[in-house]
Parts: C-alpha cells; sequence; structure tokens
C-alpha cells in the first residue's frame, strides 16, 4: 500500500474553497498536456461539431434512469410531469410535484442547483398501451372494469395492474388489448412517440453540446417478484417502432436478442445497450448462469449479454447493489443503503425474501470471472453507473437535504403529503451516473458507456479517475499529465489488462465535490479474484485514512478532517500470475447526515423522548437505518485476466 | 315503527356510514356500502381479466365487506331488541339519520384509494 502523494492538500472538513493545489491537481485529472492514444468515437448522426472537445476526456454527469407519468406506477402515484418536463428540471427549470390543489397548481417545487450534462428518460414499457386506452375515451377498453380501477382509484390500479404486468414469469396483456395485443401496441405509439419527441426536442445538437438526451424505455420483467429489470437505451435517434417489454419477452435473454434483430442487425443506425439495474432486488436471479429449466448459459448466450450489456446500475433510489456483508464478504462499507428484503414481494410479506449474496454485483464480477474460463466469454464484465430511478419525473434530484421522496412503489403522494417522511426509510436520494467522454454529444457518451469509462456516484459529483497498467510511473500522482501518462501506459476504468507475468499497477485520482463542503475520506480498492475455482476478495485503503471525521446526527455538524483531493498509484502486493482478478476503486466521503436524520431532526424527533416522536416519523428511530452515511463513488472495474483453468 | 323495519333502517344507516378499519394491501377506514363498491368492481375485473394478484385483492374486499354487513346486522338487531317501543325505535333511526348527516361533513374516513384525498367525508369518498 502506498501513501496519498505528499503533494495531495488535507483540509478541514469545512473548507469550501479549493486551495491552489486542488486546482493543479484538477487540471492534472481534467485537462492535462500531452498527447491522448484515446481512440475517436464514431458519429451516427447529423449535429454539429461541439466546440468543447478533449480527446483526454472530461466526465459527464448524468441519470440514466428516471420515470415520468408515462410510467404506470408513477402516474397511480400522482406523478404528473413528462417527459419534456423531466428534461427541463435536468436543464436546470423548477418543476413542480404532487400534490396538487384543486386549481391543478403544484404543492411542492424542486430545482438542481447544478444541471445535468446528459439524462435518459426510461418510462416502463409495459403498460404504455394499457395506460393510454384507460385515459383516452373513446377507444377500445375505455369502460373495461380495470380502467374503471384506474381512474376511480389509481392507488389500487396500482398494484392490480403492476402485478400483472410485471410479477409474473409470462406475463399477460389485458383482453382488451385485442387480438395479439394490436389494440395495445397501437396505443403504446403515443407514449413512445413522447418519449422520442422530448429527447430530440431536448438534445442539444448544436456546437455548445450543453445537454443530451437518450431515446429509453425500461425493460421491466420480474418473474415471481424477482426483478430482472433493464434501461434500454438507444445511441441516437434510429429506434424501432416499439419498445420490447416483458410482455413479449419476459425472458431478458430475448430481449437480447430482440434488440439484436430489431436495432443493431434489423435498424440502419440502430445501436443499443441495456443496464441491469436493483439486482439487489432479484432474489438472485440477476445474475444467474443456468436457466429455469436448469440448462446453462452457453457461449452465444454470454457473448450477447457481454456485448449488449456493458453497465451495470449499482446504486439507486430502491438501494446499494454493490455487494452483501456477510459470508465470505467481511468489507464493513458493504452495509451502505442496503434495503431489507431481497425482492418486490419481500417488501409487502417480509418473511418473503432475504437479500442473497448472488443478487449483488461483486458477487457477478467474481462469477464472470469463472464463467469466461469456462466459456471464454466475460458475460458479467460490467462497467458501473448510478442513478435515481425517480417516479416523479426529476432526475438528478439527489440531494440528501431534500429528499422529495421516489415516486414509485414507496409511499404515496398523489393527493397530500403523508404526515412525516416523503418515503419510505429504506430508500435513499439516489445517485449518478458519470461517463467520461470527449464531449457532451449521443455518440460519444454512448462510445464511454459502450467501453465502461464511467462510474457512479451516490449523489455528490465526486471526479474519479482510474487507470492500470503493467508500467505505470510510480511519480504518476505528482506528474501534470497523469491522464496522459494513464493512457499511454495503462487501460482506463472498464478496460482489461492481458495476462502476464509482472504485478498491475494502478493509479486512481479523485476530486472531492467542488461545489459542496464535504471532504474526502479514503480511496479504497477492491480485488476480487479466483483461488483455485473459489472466488476471493479484498478490499485495500490505498490513500487517505479512515475515521479522521465525523458528523453530529443529532446536528448534522461535520468535525474533523479530509482531503480535497486524493491520489494514489497501487501495485498489487498479493498479485498471482495467471490467476484472473479484477479490481475497482472505491472513494468514500467524509459522514455526513442521511437524507431521514435532516428530517427527523427538523421535526424534532429524538429518540429518548418518545413524546417528541410525531406522526410519521416513527421510522427516524428505527435501528436498522443509520443517521449518518458515506457518500461514495465506485468506478468501473479493470480486470486482468488470467490463464484459463487455474 | 316495527322491530323489523328499524333494524333494517338501522342496519342500512350502518352499511351507509360507520367508518370501519380495512386491509387490501393498504389500509383505509371506510363504510361496508364502500367497501362493496370495492369489492364489486374489482370482482368484475378479475371475472373480465383474470389476475391473481387482482383476485387476491378482490377476495379482501368481498371478505370484509361480508363479514362486516353480518357484524351490522347482529348489532343492529341488537340494538333494537333494547329499544321496547315503538317510539324508541324510531328516535333511534333518526339518531342514526343525524350520526351520518354528522359523518357526512367530518373527514373521518381514511381513502387510501380515493383520487381526492386520504381523507374525507362520507360524501368525498
Amino acid at each position: 500500500m502506498r501513501p496519498a502523494s505528499p503533494i495531495l492538500p488535507r483540509v478541514g472538513g469545512g473548507g469550501r474553497t479549493p486551495p491552489a493545489a486542488l486546482l493543479a491537481l484538477a487540471v492534472a485529472l481534467l485537462a492535462p498536456p500531452g498527447v491522448a492514444r484515446a481512440e475517436p468515437f464514431a458519429r451516427t448522426e447529423a449535429r454539429a461539431d461541439c466546440a468543447h472537445h478533449d480527446p483526454l476526456r472530461r466526465p459527464f454527469f448524468g441519470d440514466l434512469h428516471v420515470h415520468t407519468t408515462l410510467s404506470l406506477d408513477a402516474s397511480t402515484q400522482g406523478t404528473r410531469n413528462t417527459p419534456r418536463d423531466a428534461y427541463r428540471f435536468a436543464r436546470g427549470e423548477a418543476l413542480g410535484l404532487q400534490p396538487y390543489d384543486r386549481s391543478g397548481a403544484p404543492l411542492r417545487r424542486v430545482r438542481l442547483e447544478r444541471p445535468l450534462d446528459f439524462a435518459a428518460v426510461t418510462d416502463h414499457a409495459e403498460l404504455f398501451g394499457e395506460r393510454t386506452i384507460c385515459e383516452s375515451p373513446g377507444l377500445p377498453g375505455y369502460d373495461s372494469p380495470v380502467c374503471l380501477v384506474f381512474r376511480w382509484w389509481p392507488r389500487l390500479a396500482f398494484f392490480m395492474m403492476n402485478s400483472r404486468a410485471s410479477a409474473s414469469s409470462a406475463p399477460e396483456r389485458y383482453a382488451f388489448c385485442g387480438p395479439a395485443a394490436s389494440g395495445c401496441l397501437e396505443a403504446s405509439l403515443t407514449p413512445w412517440g413522447m418519449v422520442r419527441s422530448a429527447a430530440e426536442e431536448f438534445y442539444d445538437r448544436s456546437a455548445a453540446c450543453a445537454f443530451t438526451t437518450f431515446v429509453g424505455y425500461e425493460w421491466t420483467g420480474a418473474p415471481g417478484s424477482n426483478n430482472l429489470h433493464r434501461n434500454v437505451l438507444f445511441r441516437n435517434a434510429a429506434v424501432p417502432r416499439h419498445p420490447v417489454s416483458a410482455f413479449e419477452t419476459p425472458d431478458p435473454r430475448d430481449l437480447n436478442r430482440r434488440l439484436l434483430r430489431e436495432c443493431i442487425e434489423g435498424l440502419e443506425g440502430c445501436d443499443v445497450l441495456s443496464i441491469p439495474h436493483n439486482s439487489n432486488l432479484s432474489g438472485g436471479l440477476m445474475f444467474e448462469t443456468v436457466d429455469a429449466a436448469g440448462a446453462a448459459m452457453t457461449v452465444d448466450e454470454a457473448r450477447e449479454r457481454a456485448a449488449l450489456e456493458p453497465l451495470v446500475e449499482v446504486m439507486q433510489h430502491k438501494g446499494d447493489s454493490e455487494c452483501l456483508l456477510g459470508g465470505p464478504t467481511t468489507d464493513e462499507e458493504c452495509g451502505f443503503e442496503k434495503l431489507p428484503y431481497g425482492n418486490f414481494a419481500g417488501k409487502y410479506v417480509p418473511a418473503q425474501s432475504e437479500p442473497v449474496r448472488q443478487s449483488f454485483v461483486r458477487d457477478a464480477l467474481e462469477t464472470g470471472l469463472r464463467l469466461e474460463q469456462q466459456l471464454g466469454v466475460n458475460p458479467f464484465q460490467y462497467g458501473f453507473v448510478a442513478s435515481t430511478d425517480t417516479h416523479l419525473g426529476i432526475p438528478g434530484a439527489v440531494d440528501e437535504r431534500n429528499y422529495p421522496g421516489h415516486g414509485g412503489a414507496g409511499t404515496p403522494a398523489g393527493n397530500e403529503l403523508p404526515p412525516g417522511l416523503p418515503d419510505d426509510i429504506e430508500f435513499n436520494p439516489g445517485g449518478l451516473a458519470v461517463l467520461w467522454a470527449e464531449e457532451n454529444s449521443r455518440d460519444s457518451l454512448f462510445a464511454a458507456m459502450r467501453r465502461r469509462e464511467a462510474y457512479g456516484t451516490s449523489g455528490p459529483r465526486l471526479v474519479v479517475r482510474f487507470f492500470g497498467g503493467a508500467d505505470l510511473p510510480a511519480d504518476l500522482c505528482a506528474r501534470p499529465d497523469f491522464v496522459a501518462q494513464g493512457y499511454a501506459h495503462g487501460v482506463p476504468m472498464g478496460g482489461a489488462l492481458p495476462a502476464g507475468g509482472q504485478a498491475p499497477t494502478f493509479a486512481v485520482m479523485a476530486l472531492r465535490d467542488p461545489a459542496e463542503s464535504v471532504a474526502l475520506e479514503r480511496i479504497q480498492i477492491v480485488k476480487a479474484w479466483l483461488e483455485q475455482g473459489e472466488a476471493r476478495e479484498r478490499v485495500y485503503d490505498v490513500a487517505g485514512a479512515r475515521g479522521r471525521a465525523g458528523v453530529d446526527p443529532s446536528s448534522c455538524e461535520p468535525h474533523g478532517e479530509g482531503d480535497d483531493a486524493l491520489c494514489a498509484v497501487w501495485r498489487d502486493p498479493e498479485f498471482v500470475p495467471d490467476r484472473p482478478a479484477v479490481y475497482y476503486a472505491r472513494v468514500l466521503q467524509n459522514p455526513t447526515c442521511r437524507w431521514s436524520a435532516y428530517l427527523c431532526n427538523a421535526a424534532g424527533v429524538r429518540c429518548d423522548q418518545p413524546a417528541s416522536i410525531r406522526a410519521g416519523f416513527e421510522e427516524c428511530c428505527d435501528a436498522r437505518y443509520p443517521r449518518t452515511v458515506q457518500e461514495r463513488a465506485w468506478t468501473s472495474p479493470i480486470w486482468v485476466e488470467g490463464g484459463r483453468g487455474r | 315503527m316495527t322491530p323489523r323495519a328499524a333494524t333494517l333502517a338501522l342496519w342500512l344507516l350502518l352499511l351507509a356510514a360507520a367508518p370501519l378499519p380495512y386491509w387490501a394491501v393498504e389500509a383505509g377506514r371506510q363504510p361496508v356500502s364502500h367497501l362493496a363498491v370495492f369489492a364489486g368492481l374489482t370482482s368484475a375485473a378479475v371475472v373480465a381479466e383474470p389476475s391473481t394478484i387482482a383476485a387476491i385483492i378482490a377476495g379482501l374486499f368481498v371478505s370484509q365487506a361480508a363479514l362486516y354487513a353480518g357484524l351490522l346486522y347482529v348489532l343492529a338487531r341488537a340494538l333494537v331488541k333494547r329499544l321496547a317501543t315503538p317510539r324508541a325505535r324510531l328516535l333511534a333511526v333518526l339518531a342514526g339519520v343525524a350520526l351520518v348527516v354528522a359523518a357526512a361533513a367530518l373527514p373521518i374516513y381514511v381513502t387510501p384509494f380515493s383520487t381526492s384525498g386520504l381523507r374525507g367525508n362520507l360524501f368525498s369518498l
């Protein structure tokens, strides 16, 4: 282990103005001199060249998981914001939220302090048409009992219609959809058209390249209420006529095949990827290696999965999916933002499901190493992003101090705000996706996703770079050409290093969020590897130090010290040649108050004084949920290939 | 007023207005008449579009509505049995009407599925 470079600044936890050394590091991290080896991306659409183009790439912050009123589970909770509204919000405009008064004026308003660079509205494709029919007098099915329930008692429809669409291994369309679901498929063109037109309207095709949108949707398969959801994102405006929903393809392998056939192979200019999310709620099925009949994953399936699923969403409103504490995992940071149940049914029937290790991404990385040895392809070579999964149509609203709730599967606020906390206490404000790209255009950002040069944060806009190579300079942290050297001598996050006899070296640098007063605590490198077929994992602190700062949960006042920037060059001291391994960096902020603590404190809750706990605030004193958090970033991994059969 | 008529009248008033706790995915407090509407429409939805979850929800409404209807009838009968004269029974029924009028104005119902608010009076349900 190598400590952080001595040139790095060390400041108290409350310092707001970056010192000169931080600026120098930012220059090294973001816009260094030197010659890039990075390959340019291909341009697949007509647009102006971006005025700002950095061959060494810049971090762009966005949200790739956003629901609006077009999602049935959002509209039935009172969400009225449309895809247009969501993009307006992402670009910095204020937006109203439910509940609404009798005149239709929203009783809450929110606004991002900093606009996003990109966003994708990803409404549930399932029930697109059904919802349209139930709201459109004159369409066949409008007067059906199901549509009456939808219009009269939307909260009841939330349970009845969602469960039919996404809790079964073989979801069936409603009869009112007509023969071969033709009525619902036709009706789905209206919301799908709204998604597409909003993405086009708000995509900045000028040279300013101020904001990028992606056409997308969520595929919502959840057999037995085990979540297998994916967000499907298209590279440009060339997209299929209909989104492929779980009604047509209840098996995610079929989704991949349909996307290959109907988009990549079947539609000129079309390119697509899908991002699994909430594996923590999958009951162990998200990264299953055999199908329901017990047949093992084939080479073709592994190839399709690797090609279409370069990224996984590691964290969002409904919890963290990185890793689960317990068993062979002793990493205490795996306790971060965990849901106490392991699938959707477990939320309502607590005995139904405990979280299982197989649902978590770290286990999938280890399984992927094993499958690569068996199949020659790693189907779980996942890079990481985070997002919100907002069902209020407010992408990027990740501030712990102003969390208006999830808006979907949690506490409804359709007609009036529930007393107390705005949502279930196990939820959280979600995170952001960060993409290292040359410019803020669809092609450039999409290429970043495909090569996994991406990372996720739990909200703060931490800037993190991570390179791996056999011969990265040991003094990289002190050099102004950190990035150029990283590209020249190694691979960035998301890349792979060939097998070799030499221990790999990793260079990782992190800057705190410049708009927040919270300093960094430390950088860790998480390693997982195979040893005689058995998965092993270890976490190394490589920069900074633990326990230098804290926060008073009753006042949310921080204390102690931290760093504005951290950097380390680290060589794996336990590397064994030809043993496959995967490494990723995790950057931890100093502790801060969790969203619930801000609200509980403001409500005067004192857990040692029961009289102070008003209705709706009972969960403030639930010991399962901490009052403080350590916000963080997770880089995409770097893989070190191994010899086969080791 | 005959005992039979008084029992029937009181029972109908209780069915129409007595706020009763129930649970069907969400917890609420509404009169049996409203539970019956829920039961009827969700049952119709199940018949038209069979589904396990919808059947469970409809079953919860039907069973609670039936249970409460029976209990309220027993309650109405027990009340009437304690009223010996036609005049007393008439007064009891009038008192019931007064209670319904009061209920109509007070937000004593909890309506998790309503589009008009989480709490409401009899006519806003």
